[in-house]
């Protein structure tokens, strides 16, 4: 914002400041609920995947759980996206499975990435980040003059003697 | 009794000869003092009058109509000897039947102290013709009206009476108009393939007239590199022009597609490219009716995945889409057309600081901001994440991402930047001059929007119910969608305020941003002007060079008998005169033997 070709700041630093914190508190709730409430869910079904892909590996899979989230799990995958419909046939319903996993709550989604703890606010941010420096650039080969298109000039003669014609 | 007089008028029709109606009835008086864009007085109250009255009635009318016709009523006619089918209802058209009645209940509230007769004839009549074509069964009554819609709408644009006006106006009909006779052109390709004019699913098997159709659907929808008409000519019309303009041509393109092309792959990539490429426009650009203009191509972008998709989960997504849509985005466009009625200018980069001066508009704002963001509890959440779900269920991963990245980005720039640069950042210079709220019909007509827009989105069971398919026990709601979609807005909003933090955000600047437009506005004008000068410039060049040899040839010729010019301005010697007489002979000769011989 050209802030010289304006005047002071429409709400006060103090206002700006409390609108901030209670975004950042509200980010931290969401982030939080992710966290604890789906964190657990999200531990166990990379153990449980590798079991059932894999079931020779299930040890290796409990004790190095990261090792488990390659690429190519995280990555869209239509065998899991069909996975999930079986599961949930009609958008998002609650899973029924939720009690085995003690405390938490399960988070459905279609794809192994959607399941990813904060993937949202990060795919949010980062998205948004580029979405505007690529309107830079995309700003620096599209940008004219406001009356680029002479728009605003009289009609010319021709024109104008057609309209009283 | 009440049916039947219902069934006897095809809908649509109530508004349009309603509309009719109004130049016949006394007007108020003429606006004397301060008016902008017709409307008056510009504060303080205002006498509804009788005209206001008809309009207000005129849409309540038609929705009682149409909600008295049953499902699966039909008019049949023939006319020289086609087999035509005015009105054809079932949910698919109802749905948005319904939802274009109340927007021009909305639109009509709004405008009731507009004093234009020009701009309230033909907002109801464009209203009056996009419900005749949703209703349309058979591809000749749905070109009437689908030319209709651009015959009045037009109007809206030139009632601004500026030459801007009249130039961008006239590029909008031009389109407008292609669009239909692409319509009746693939009409004509489909009746002489199959002997129908019945208006069902189409599909581009490889027939002309239905790749005809589909191009003047896709028009009409905004498609990429068919769109800039759109974002050329809403940001133009007058200030109620807009909210009448913002609901009713692409939202009919919508349901043709739906109608015709349902399940169509091709729309699938084309949706997506649509939801994407418009916010990086909507980003950089000043004027904050073309920002909203951006965004609503950008939304029409789900709905051409949805109707892509195809799936009755799709399909009554886009059709929920579309409802949810028409509110936000008409309730955004009216409060940018306060702003416009009280500020003059609705340049990002000369507001700021008007939630001092209109604290109801900028509520509103922020109401309409969060439904097209689709917050939790606000319409666009229950509505949006049909498409997104369809297009998951089907596996369109791509499309998916696409979608989900084109959500962060709506509410950057709809949700955030629209509200944050016209009504908080810096006081503009203008405040001062700034008289106070939105003549309180226009309040009126936001509350209403404003209030279905949150209706929508707390209890979506009643639109739900109308939609075309049966919806069964789907959800919106639960604790994973509102956690990841309030992530993904959050992220948003962190990220808006980090680039602001950083100075990375690209300042609001009086500019003209270049669309695909510049191709029919200045590189074919300007190519065919340098071609034309080119041509112009090579036949006077040419002209010259063969006057100038023609009159030396003249001169030349001249001065041959000239007295002392050796050709024949003195008598020849005698010897070369023999010897010229020998060489024409010998010649004669020649060519008498070559002639005798070929004889």
């Amino acid at each position: 914002m050209s802030e010289h070709e304006h005047g002071p700041p429409s709400v006060s630093a103090g206002g700006v400041k409390r609108v901030l914190w209670v975004l950042y508190a509200v980010v931290a709730i969401f982030i939080a609920i992710d966290v604890v409430w789906f964190g657990p869910d999200w531990v166990s079904n990379l153990g449980q995947e590798t079991h059932h892909e894999e079931p020779g590996h299930e040890e290796a899979a409990h004790s190095e759980p990261e090792d488990q989230g390659g690429p190519e799990e995280f990555w869209p995958d239509e065998k899991v996206a069909h996975e999930g419909d079986e599961a949930h046939p009609v958008g998002h319903m609650a899973n029924p499975n939720t009690e085995e996993h003690g405390f938490g709550g399960h988070k459905h989604g279609h794809y192994a990435f959607e399941k990813l703890p904060i993937f949202h606010a990060l795919y949010g941010f980062a998205g948004c980040v580029l979405l505007v420096l690529a309107a830079r650039v995309l700003r620096m080969v599209v940008m004219r003059d406001e009356d680029y298109y002479g728009d605003d000039a009289p009609l010319d003669e021709a024109q104008t003697e057609e309209g009283h014609a | 009794m009440l049916e039947s007089i219902a069934a006897s008028l095809p809908p649509g029709l109530i508004l349009i000869f309603g509309a009719l109606l109004l130049p016949l009835i006394p007007g108020e008086s003429a606006p004397t003092g301060e008016s902008a864009d017709g409307i008056w007085p510009l504060s303080g109250k205002s006498k509804l009058g009788m005209r206001g009255i008809l309009m207000l009635l005129l849409p309540i009318l038609g929705l009682a109509q149409m909600w008295l016709l049953p499902l699966g009523h039909t008019v049949d006619v023939e006319v020289f000897g086609y087999a035509l089918q005015p009105v054809r209802v079932d949910r698919l058209s109802r749905i948005f039947g319904t939802i274009f009645h109340i927007a021009a209940l909305i639109s009509v509230i709004y405008a009731l102290r507009v004093r234009d007769t020009l701009q309230n004839l033909s907002g109801l009549a464009y209203a009056g013709a996009a419900i005749g074509a949703v209703f349309s069964g058979d591809l000749i009554t749905l070109f009437v009206y689908w030319e209709l819609t651009a015959l009045t709408s037009v109007f809206l644009i030139w009632a601004k009476r500026t030459n801007r006006a009249t130039r961008v106006g006239m590029r909008y009909l031009i389109v407008q108009v292609l669009s239909g006779v692409l319509l009746l052109a693939g009409t004509l390709f489909h009746y002489a393939d199959t002997g129908s004019l019945a208006f069902d699913l189409l599909s581009l098997d490889g027939s002309l007239g239905h790749w005809l159709i589909f191009l003047a659907f896709g028009i009409k929808a905004a498609f990429p590199m068919l769109h800039s008409w759109l974002e050329d000519a809403y940001p133009e019309a007058t200030i109620t022009g807009t909210v009448w303009m913002s609901a009713f041509t692409t939202k009919m393109a919508i349901y043709a597609l739906a109608r015709g092309f349902a399940g169509t792959e091709m729309l699938i990539p084309i949706g997506a490219a649509m939801t994407a490429f418009p916010i990086f426009y909507a980003v950089i650009e000043n004027d904050l009716r073309r920002v909203l203009a951006y965004s609503l191509n950008n939304q029409l972008g789900y709905m051409v995945v949805g109707v892509g998709v195809g799936t009755e989960l799709a399909i009554n997504g886009a059709a929920a889409h579309a409802f949810a849509h028409i509110l936000y985005k008409g309730l955004l466009f009216m409060t940018m057309g306060a702003v416009l009625l009280r500020a003059g200018t609705v340049n990002g980069s000369d507001l700021g600081g008007l939630w001092r001066k209109m604290p109801w508009t900028t509520t509103f704002c922020v109401i309409g901001a969060m439904a097209i963001s689709a917050f939790p509890l606000f319409s666009g959440f229950v509505t949006k994440s049909m498409i997104l779900t369809a297009a998951a269920d089907e596996g369109h991963t791509w499309t998916f991402l696409i979608l989900l990245f084109a959500s962060a980005g709506v509410f950057h720039h709809s949700g955030i930047k629209i509200p944050y640069f016209a009504f908080f950042a810096h006081d503009s210079k203008l405040l001062p001059k700034i008289t106070g709220e939105a003549p309180r019909n226009m309040l009126v007509a936001m509350a209403i929007a404003a209030f279905l827009c949150i209706a929508v989105g707390v209890y979506p069971a009643p639109l739900y119910a109308m939609l075309p398919y049966d919806v069964g026990d789907y959800s919106a709601y639960d604790l994973t969608h509102v956690v990841t979609q309030m992530q993904l807005l959050l992220g948003s909003a962190a990220a808006f305020v980090f680039l602001q933090k950083m100075g990375w955000y690209p300042a609001e600047l009086r500019s003209t941003v270049l669309d695909v437009d510049w191709v029919y506005r200045k590189l074919l004008p300007g190519g065919l002007r340098a071609t034309y000068n080119a041509i112009d410039k090579g036949a006077e060049k040419t002209k010259a060079a063969v006057g100038r040899a023609v009159l030396a040839g003249v001169n030349r010729f001249g001065q041959m008998f000239r007295p002392g010019d050796r050709s024949f301005g003195e008598p020849w010697p005698s010897g070369e005169t023999a010897m010229w007489a020998a060489v024409v002979l010998v010649a004669y000769l020649v060519l008498s033997i070559v002639g005798s011989q070929a004889g």
